[in-house]
């Protein structure tokens, strides 16, 4: 087998809501970072529509699994938010010190989707953690459980070899196969894009196919990830269906995790 | 002058010194030339005993085996079992499996002789196979894919219900936000969550439209989020049905293989009914730790997971390769060795076990056949004693620990079911441990009440020589010995006389006739003999004595060189030779032990030094009191005895036990009183009635030969013997030089039937029978002994009377 790409990746970021981080959640980046020889630094979203719905009066919280309802109290989210935050942290430096990781991290407010694509014009490559839907879902390690493939959105542009890489090294450390998918278009077929990726690829033949996606939307991606039963979904930041909405539509539809490279 | 003289005693002749078994009496040449024996020589009473003991299916007629050890009871009796058991019935076999409604409970299984091993093999196979089947089954294609399936229907669900509740919210312009313990709704403005401020410009009619939809979704939140645990809970279900549906698919036909193996038997078929059910709830359980299997444990090289380890079954007792019923000999015979026991395993740091750790014990593997334990051992063990006669009272094995029985402990453990019992003990023992037993043990006669007595002697008679000659040939061959010719079976037949103590007796010590046996054949073949000789024998008798000669031999060095005092000529007032008996270990030997008395003037007590120093047993003190009544009823009938005697063991400083120096004590206080010396190259040995008469002794032969050889070593003078009861002539089987001595006349053996004939031999004074008036003849040894009693009597008056004439007191 050939040696694994390695992606010209040097500052990579995770974003996560800070309402609903955890641990696990940074083992997949850590990893993936070691990989790669790239830093790390944790972005902490706090909500702002939390903060604000904390502010009126008739709000009220509906506990997520016991069903009750209690009044909303902003300082208790705020606080809230601030030691899950720092706990999280926490957890990033010990494993960002055992991979040999240097990390770094950040908070700031706003729409985690919309601070990851803001961060994505410095930052070489940011991973968006899937919520799934708009409730939590279990987590797990990625690592451990993962089965389905490794998606990438593979369309022409400048991060377009870059997210190869990342695809790649990512199916690699999950031991999972990569799977290419290509806006579809007249005679552009699967050979075409093969021999495009070829000198690249370096995972074994079978490990890797190719899918031209109909539809050019966000839906037709979501559709063929989901079928794939993909485990992560790697696209460039500048691609078309990269904007605040459809990432957020991926999020809580895929319930994956999406890679989005500069 | 003397009125009866007792006729002359004349020393026994050498023919009545040792039975001699002539060779030609055997009915052959060798024993090359003799048909083996298999039957019990001389037990008759035993044999009846054991056959009665065998056939006798009641409870309670249990065997006791009595007699010494060395008689070849075990040998005898367990080649007697082993051919009746042989026709008997072949034992059950007897398997522990896994009791699945109280698992602390295993189930005993009875299987026909054969299969049980069949049942162990077949279901350590099931749950190997059902291993690789589960294991192929969850791993496979179609079960991921119904797994995913499932998975994904049931996410789906709820994300869906999510999803559409938010946006059903978005489009009401109401966002579902996540909080960190939950959800929120709230009204949005351009795509955000409108602020506080702008919210209090709202028109109230409006602010109380947008409270009222939120309010609305939150009760539809609610309800959603109420109906997870619901979905959960189908989603869980619907995953054991999968498992299910999958495990019944790969081990359904690998227990029905097995069902139809044992269809003919009906706990087997119930049994793996219930591994089928287990199996397959079980395995059923979603996974959660190796693939495919219940949580309990991993899978090792060599043992298949904990939780397969519960359909294996547990052999505990198989008679595959044995014919007939068992004979069984336990010969450790431990609480545990008996009734079985529950091994345990350690498993980080605890101890676990289960019913694959029950390990079966000897009244396991005897049941449905004979089981011969030594009482001995049996009664030495803590609490298997009890374990036995419980488990045959019962009529079942029980397996408890022994911390159990004792209340020691209170761990967890199995309760293994019991087992029914149909066994024959069969104990050995020697005569007192079966009467002790018998006496104080009142279950034991309830439960032993066959006693197999067996004989330590038989009568010798021409069949029965014959059938000795046969046993030596049965011995020989069957331990692939030389051939005995005929003169060596006459002298190993002349010893095992001697062992028996009685010239017309056959000892049935065969431990020591085949031990003599080996031996003689070991110095055959080491002579490079074709047979094995009279001369190997001998050799080999003298062999063993020698090897067992060493205290012997410092004591005899101790008298020749004078430290130990004994004389062997001349003639001595009040002093005598004894005989003594010394056992060491399982050798026996005598020597001369030299015996005094003095006499003086006093009130008729008889004292025994060796008694008022408590060194003297109670034999031989009621042989002291025999001898003083004996004193006083024969000389002083009429008048006070006052004398006062002392009696000593010169030179003896352990215990002094037996009355066989009775005879000896009187003649030397006789010879005290008579002032009549005793002959020093005699030496005596009897027990005395109070009428005077001569009482057999026991070890005569050592005895006579102890004197012998001290005589010998100091040169043989011709007057030199022994005197020994005439009740004891038949006892005699002396060694060869002793008889040859005898012989040339250089030693003499005298039997005496009375006292009178010993003092006579001993003293060369005729004892002198009383007359009418009970006045002993002029002269003769006993009027000087009354005469001397009557002195003292009269000394004694006469200084009572002066002394009272004194005035002082008495």
């Amino acid at each position: 087998m050939n040696a694994s790409p390695t992606p010209n990746v040097r500052r990579l970021m995770l974003a996560l809501d800070a309402a609903q981080c955890a641990g696990a959640d940074l083992m997949l980046a850590v990893e993936l970072a070691a990989l790669i020889g790239a830093e790390l630094e944790g972005l902490f979203v706090e909500d702002s529509d939390l903060l604000s719905l904390a502010q009126l009066p008739f709000v009220r919280e509906v506990g997520g699994r016991s069903g009750q309802d209690r009044p909303i109290v902003r300082e208790s989210i705020e606080s809230l938010l601030r030691s899950r935050v720092q706990r999280v942290v926490g957890e990033l430096e010990r494993a960002g010190k055992a991979r040999n990781v240097p990390v770094s991290h950040r908070t700031a407010r706003g729409k985690v989707v919309r601070q990851a694509l803001a961060q994505c014009e410095t930052r070489d490559a940011v991973l968006l953690h899937a919520h799934g839907s708009l409730r939590p879902v279990p987590r797990r390690s990625s690592i451990a459980t993962a089965a389905g493939p490794v998606m990438l959105w593979y369309e022409d542009g400048p991060a377009a070899a870059a997210s190869f890489d990342i695809a790649v090294s990512l199916a690699r450390q999950l031991r999972s196969d990569l799977l290419v998918g290509f806006p579809a278009r007249p005679f552009v077929t699967e050979s075409d894009v093969r021999g495009q990726l070829a000198s690249r690829l370096t995972l074994a033949p079978g490990q890797v196919r190719l899918r031209a996606i109909e539809g050019r939307d966000v839906d037709a991606l979501i559709s063929a990830a989901r079928s794939a039963k993909a485990t992560q979904l790697v696209l460039a930041a500048g691609a078309r269906l990269a904007t605040v909405e459809m990432l957020e539509r991926m999020l809580s539809h895929l319930g994956s995790g999406v890679i989005l490279v500069r | 002058m003397i009125e009866d003289v007792l006729p002359p005693i004349p020393p026994l002749q050498p023919r009545q010194l040792r039975r001699r078994i002539d060779p030609a009496r055997l009915g052959a040449d060798s024993t090359a030339d003799l048909e083996p024996v298999s039957q019990l020589i001389g037990q008759e009473r035993a044999v009846e005993a054991v056959r009665f003991g065998m056939a006798i299916r009641r409870q309670g007629y249990n065997l006791f085996v009595l007699g010494p050890p060395g008689l070849g009871k075990h040998t005898l009796v367990r080649g007697f079992l082993e051919t009746e058991a042989a026709s008997a019935p072949r034992a059950s076999e007897w398997c522990y499996v896994h009791n699945f409604e109280q698992p602390d409970r295993p189930k005993a299984l009875e299987l026909p002789p054969g299969r049980g091993s069949k049942l162990r093999d077949a279901m350590r196979k099931l749950a190997e196979e059902a291993l690789a089947a589960l294991t192929a089954t969850f791993e496979s294609e179609e079960f991921r894919a119904r797994l995913e399936e499932l998975s994904e229907q049931f996410g789906e669900r709820e994300r869906k219900a999510f999803q559409e509740l938010g946006e059903e919210a978005q489009q009401q312009g109401i966002a579902l936000v996540h909080t960190p313990a939950g959800f929120a709704f709230a009204p949005l403005r351009d795509g955000a969550v409108i602020n506080p401020d702008e919210y209090e410009k709202l028109p109230e009619d409006q602010r109380k439209r947008i409270s009222e939809t939120i309010e609305q979704l939150q009760e539809r939140l609610q309800r959603i989020i109420r109906q997870v645990p619901q979905w959960g809970r189908e989603r869980r279900n619907k995953l054991k049905e999968l498992h299910r549906e999958f495990t019944t698919l790969a081990v359904d036909h690998l227990v029905a293989e097995l069902e139809a193996e044992y269809a003919d038997l009906p706990e087997v078929v119930r049994h793996l009914a219930e591994v089928r059910r287990d199996l397959i709830d079980s395995a059923a359980q979603p996974r959660r730790g190796t693939e495919g299997a219940p949580e309990g444990g991993e899978p090792s090289a060599d043992q298949p997971p904990a939780w397969l380890r519960r359909y294996q079954a547990n052999l505990l007792v198989a008679h595959d390769s044995r014919a007939g019923a068992p004979v069984v000999i336990e010969d450790n015979p431990t609480y545990q060795n008996l009734v079985g026991r529950v091994e345990y395993l350690s498993h980080f740091g605890a101890l676990v076990t289960d019913f694959n750790l029950i390990k079966a014990g000897s009244l396991h593997e005897a049941n449905g056949g004979y089981l011969m334990i030594d009482a001995h051992k049996l009664l030495m063990q803590p609490l298997a004693w009890d374990a036995l006669k419980r488990a045959l009272v019962a009529r079942k094995i029980q397996i408890s620990s022994i911390g159990e029985m004792m209340g020691l402990v209170s761990t967890v453990s199995l309760d293994p079911q019991s087992i029914p019992l149909d066994v024959k003990v069969v104990l050995f023992g020697e005569r007192t441990l079966y009467y002790l037993l018998y006496e104080w043990d009142p279950e034991f006669r309830e439960l032993f009440k066959v006693a197999a007595d067996f004989e330590e002697t038989v009568e010798l008679d021409d069949d029965m020589l014959k059938l000795y000659a046969r046993l030596i040939a049965t011995v020989a061959k069957g331990e692939r010995m030389l051939a005995f010719d005929a003169p060596a079976c006459s002298i190993l037949l002349e010893h095992i006389v001697r062992l028996a103590g009685d010239q017309a007796k056959l000892s049935t010590h065969m431990q020591s006739l085949a031990d003599l046996m080996r031996e003689a054949d070991h110095l055959a073949r080491a002579a490079g003999k074709a047979a094995v000789d009279a001369d190997s024998v001998s050799a080999a008798i003298d062999a063993q004595q020698r090897r067992a000669d060493r205290v012997k031999t410092r004591m005899h060095d101790s008298i020749t060189e004078g430290v130990l005092l004994i004389e062997t000529a001349g003639g001595k007032v009040g002093q005598i030779n004894g005989l003594s008996v010394f056992q060491i270990g399982a050798h026996a030997f005598g020597l001369p032990t030299r015996i005094t008395a003095t006499t003086r003037l006093g009130s008729g007590e008889v004292i025994d030094i060796h008694r008022e120093v408590k060194l003297s047993g109670a034999i031989h003190s009621k042989g002291v009191l025999i001898l003083s009544s004996l004193l006083g009823a024969r000389y002083a009938g009429l008048q006070p005895l006052s004398l006062s005697a002392s009696l000593s063991f010169e030179q003896t400083y352990g215990t002094v036990d037996g009355d066989s120096a009775s005879l000896a004590e009187l003649c030397a206080l006789l010879s005290s009183l008579a002032g009549a010396p005793i002959r020093q190259d005699f030496a005596v040995t009897g027990a005395i009635s109070q009428h005077g008469e001569v009482q057999a002794i026991g070890g005569v032969n050592e005895k006579i030969e102890g004197f012998f050889e001290i005589c010998r070593s100091r040169g043989l003078t011709g007057t030199q013997g022994v005197i020994i009861p005439a009740a004891n002539v038949r006892h005699l089987m002396l060694r060869q030089d002793v008889v040859d001595a005898a012989a040339s006349g250089t030693f003499h053996i005298h039997a005496v039937a009375t006292v009178d004939e010993a003092v006579t031999l001993l003293t060369g004074l005729p004892a002198g029978a009383p007359d009418a008036g009970g006045v002993y003849p002029e002269g003769s040894f006993n009027r000087r002994v009354a005469d001397r009693l009557g002195a003292m009597t009269r000394v004694r008056r006469e200084f009572a009377v002066s002394q009272k004439n004194a005035g002082e007191p008495k």
